[in-house]
């Protein structure tokens, strides 16, 4: 069943699958827990909010689309939009984006290469966002990490949308023209 | 003809790699990204980025137990769902058994408490839901485990509104109707214990108002 790639998992999860259901639990419980948890920062909510997430993607799976990203970035974009509905009803998010990229990789199910890929990654992406200056860095990860809107960006930044809007976008431009060139490269 | 100009969409797909347009942008953009593969090969380079950015969002250990209560909240929602299901069916099941005298039956509604037709071994089959121009609209997955389903979603280029989902297999003169999914905000998904005989092809359509095809699904045999 490891060996099962995302896209299927899913698949199955969608259809009722036990075994497919009981995989991709024990496949992203990490990962959906870990980003409710720096989100709302509360280990309950945190639990609330994870399960949910798992259960969400239960019921719609058939409505991934791999054309708009990977099944994670799909699990981790409904986590998120239920982490912040839960913080907005609770309290104001007290995020440091820095703090975010600063947390150590857990290790999880994952196998010794898989690791080292990923940390690899992730090198490559904190060494990227290191050449941007504060402002973008800060507006990119507040963004694409934490799945605040533009809007809630320029609110928590205190600048006008369209400062917000332009930070994100040149942020984005730099990170491909980094990392996407640089693999290309290799 | 290409939808929209490839400045239009260059401007906006860092955001929408980032979830961050809304619906009427997003389907402006994916028009366009459809018909231009320069586009979808920048849309894959940002999709990439949004990808890692999401990786390195923080992982940590849930509380113990977690897991089991997330299958256990499946399994008591599942149970609700079948309990949904066996009245529709029972309802879908009357109009079949009428319709049947004046027709010949298509596909067999299986009540979702008892085993169907196919072999007792799960089994998956999916297939992209395409409508006018080619496009891809959705996707379609049929399981002949027990209790036998299908789930049918959409999430891009239809109009809102109500749509039949109508069944006809090869050896079938007549599309049978199985459900109604609704269409809103641009997406919508719909799931029902329905057999799909596994040794034909099937194709699975959705209707309009006027039972005018405006997608389908053709699932080929096992």
């Amino acid at each position: 069943m490891w060996s099962v790639s995302d896209e299927a998992l899913l698949a199955g999860l969608a259809t009722g699958d036990r075994a497919a259901a009981a995989a991709f639990v024990a496949r992203f419980q990490r990962r959906v827990f870990g980003l409710a948890r720096v989100i709302t920062g509360d280990e309950r909510a945190a639990e609330d909010v994870a399960q949910e997430a798992l259960l969400r993607a239960w019921r719609h799976g058939a409505a991934y689309d791999p054309r708009r990203g990977s099944v994670v970035t799909w699990l981790l974009t409904i986590t998120r939009n239920l982490a912040i509905d839960s913080i907005r009803v609770r309290r104001p998010a007290t995020i440091d984006p820095g703090d975010v990229l600063a947390l150590p990789l857990e290790t999880g199910e994952r196998g010794p290469s898989e690791i080292a890929e990923l940390a690899h990654e992730l090198e490559r992406l904190r060494g990227a966002l290191g050449v941007l200056p504060p402002e973008q860095q800060r507006a990119v990860v507040l963004a694409g990490v934490l799945g605040l809107s533009a809007r809630e960006v320029a609110e928590r930044e205190g600048v006008p949308l369209g400062t917000a809007k332009t930070r994100i976008r040149t942020a984005m431009l730099r990170l491909r023209a980094l990392l996407v060139t640089e693999e290309r490269a290799e | 003809m290409i939808a929209g100009t490839c400045e239009m969409a260059r401007e906006r797909i860092p955001e929408l790699a980032l979830g961050l347009l809304d619906g009427a942008e997003r389907a402006e953009v994916l028009l366009h990204v459809h018909g231009c593969a320069r586009c979808q090969t920048v849309l894959d380079d940002f999709n990439g980025v949004a990808d890692l950015l999401a990786l390195s969002a923080p992982e940590a250990e849930p509380p113990p137990g977690f897991d089991r209560r997330v299958l256990s909240a499946m399994r008591s929602a599942r149970r609700v769902d079948r309990q949904r299901f066996r009245r529709r069916a029972l309802a879908i099941g009357a109009v079949a058994a009428a319709a049947a005298i004046l027709s010949v039956a298509v596909v067999r509604i299986v009540d979702a408490g008892r085993a169907g037709d196919e072999a007792s071994s799960p089994m998956l089959r999916t297939a992209p839901m395409i409508g006018g121009g080619g496009l891809t609209v959705g996707r379609v997955v049929a399981s002949s485990s027990t209790p036998a389903s299908v789930v049918v979603t959409v999430d891009y280029a239809l109009p809102d509104g109500e749509y039949g989902l109508r069944v006809q297999t090869a050896t079938g003169s007549v599309a049978r109707g199985v459900g109604t999914i609704t269409v809103s905000g641009g997406g919508g998904t719909w799931k029902g214990a329905v057999a799909i005989p596994s040794t034909v092809p099937t194709v699975l359509m959705m209707v309009d108002a006027s039972g005018n095809p405006v997608c389908e699904a053709r699932l080929a045999p096992a």
